[in-house]
């Protein structure tokens, strides 16, 4: 029985071994090793925000402490077994990376939601990790731009850390927007750091 | 002073809060390939621009449906059958209830929704080489826990010539679109884009030009132009090319648009793009497709 199960685990050897020797497999078997290390290498330097529904500090996100040490741009960081909130890590971290572009940190979202803009005090909020010129455009669902709102470097909605920003509900013309949802992007150097959506909603 | 006072008295006539009306987004490939003139579309798509050019056709179907902005879902359906049309348009799209937490930053709690529907019946007649039509539009709205319901007409007229045929297409003649729109929350009222378009088609076959021009009636807006060509390729493959003109960042803006139809007897297939400038990266183009079944 077991010498049978030898010969045919021989068998089966030789006849893969035959089929390595076609050129097309040991290209495939190369390129998958290179991608092996490559994601190896990656996930040694590289950082992940897991959601985690009670951390330490009841914080929505959570650092992966699943390998030590990672590296943060260019900062090497030692997590030793320990759970780092988000808040933490940005604000001890990549805050400080001065020659990082300008990014908006844990995306971006308005309160209330969907509001009325005439009786609510609605704002945008997003948490930069620089002083940056900043411009929100709004857009309807047809895809034209209603509204902007221009935010300089260093003053409210372009400072480092969490801003806040109001919407009055009103065009660039000075009409009511309507009832509906909106797409705004966070504008920096006319290029779009990152999308959100708010909601109109007259009462 | 006395200039500024005439634009606070202008601002405050003209101050208006529009609903936002599906049937002015992208409603069929070939209308956006043809830089937004859907008027003379060989298909029952042809109601939501120009209801009597419906008694030129055969009784068919028309169905498009696409994606944009990553959040918006579109679809509509259109069918013909002997004088009367039917459309049905729908968008929708969700987005996050927002709470603020132990840090003062805002955080998602929950999610909503938001959904546009109208319905459109039409009736179509042809005289000779002259064609009506008159469209009725239902339209409903839920928006997290309001909704809003609304009607109003559309009516238009169709001149066939040898070569040229030309149509006039008033919207939402009723009331003016005036407070159009009720939303069930206390007086909340929305009102419609009231338009009266000019469009033309010159067949210079296998070359069709296309040409449209809308004023709108009960808003400050200068009017718009549109043009279009198509190249017909043994009947087979049309080639469209489109201008549009919109407003968008409060002044006129243009944009190309292209697309390709595929005409298998019964059976259509249109495809088209239609770039449109925001900021670079982000809604740089709508693609879409249509697809068209005679019955």
């Amino acid at each position: 029985m077991l010498r049978l199960f030898t010969i045919d685990i021989r068998l089966c050897y030789s006849k893969l071994m035959k089929v390595y020797r076609n050129d097309y497999l040991r290209v495939f078997h190369t390129v998958a090793v290179v991608m092996l290390f490559t994601w190896l290498f990656a996930l040694n330097n590289s950082y992940t925000f897991t959601p985690v529904a009670n951390s330490i500090s009841a914080n929505r996100y959570a650092i992966s402490t699943a390998k030590t040490p990672s590296i943060i741009g260019s900062l090497r960081v030692t997590f030793n077994n320990y759970v780092l909130t988000e808040t933490n890590i940005l604000s001890e971290f990549a805050e400080e990376l001065t020659d990082a572009e300008v990014t908006v940190i844990g995306g971006t979202y308005p309160n209330p939601n969907p509001a009325d803009p005439d009786k609510d005090t609605v704002q945008i909020g997003y948490r930069l990790n620089k002083d940056a010129n900043i411009e929100i455009c709004i857009y309807n669902m047809n895809v034209q731009l209603v509204k902007r709102i221009p935010c300089l470097s260093s003053f409210p909605g372009g400072q480092r850390g969490y801003n806040k920003v109001n919407f009055n509900g009103l065009d660039l013309a000075g009409n009511k927007l309507g009832n509906g949802i909106y797409v705004y992007l966070l504008v920096h150097n006319n290029k779009a750091i990152v999308k959100g959506k708010i909601g109109v909603k007259r009462r | 002073m006395r200039f500024s006072c005439i634009l606070i008295i202008l601002s405050v006539v003209f101050s208006a809060t529009f609903y936002n009306d599906p049937i002015l987004i992208h409603k069929n490939s070939k209308t956006v390939a043809l830089g937004n003139i859907g008027e003379f579309n060989e298909d029952a798509s042809a109601i939501f621009d120009n209801p009597s050019y419906l008694s030129t056709q055969e009784n068919n179907i028309t169905i498009t449906h696409y994606r944009f902005m990553s959040d918006f879902t579109y679809s509509n359906l259109a069918a013909k059958y002997g004088p009367f049309g039917f459309g049905l348009v729908m968008i929708g799209a969700s987005d996050y209830n927002t709470a603020v937490d132990a840090y003062g930053e805002f955080i998602p709690a929950g999610s909503y929704s938001y959904n546009n529907a109208v319905y459109l019946l039409s009736h179509s007649s042809q005289r000779n080489n002259l064609c009506f039509g008159v469209t009725g539009k239902l339209y409903t709205s839920n928006l997290d826990n309001i909704s809003a319901s609304g009607f109003n007409i559309d009516a238009s007229t169709t001149i066939l010539l040898k070569e040229l045929t030309i149509s006039a297409i008033i919207t939402n003649l009723f009331n003016n679109g005036k407070n159009s729109i009720k939303w069930n929350n206390g007086d909340n009222t929305e009102d419609l884009h009231s338009t009266l378009a000019l469009a033309g088609m010159y067949n210079l076959n296998p070359v069709k030009l296309y040409a449209k021009t809308t004023a709108f009636l009960n808003a400050p807006i200068d009017p718009l132009i549109n043009l279009g060509a198509s190249y017909s390729i043994e009947s087979l493959v049309d080639l469209m090319l489109g201008y549009t003109q919109y407003y968008s960042d409060n002044k006129k803006q243009s944009a190309m648009s292209y697309g390709v139809a595929i005409n298998l007897g019964n059976l259509g297939v249109t495809y088209s793009a239609n770039p449109v400038k925001t900021v670079d990266g982000y809604y740089e183009g709508i693609q879409q497709l249509s697809f068209r079944v005679k019955i």
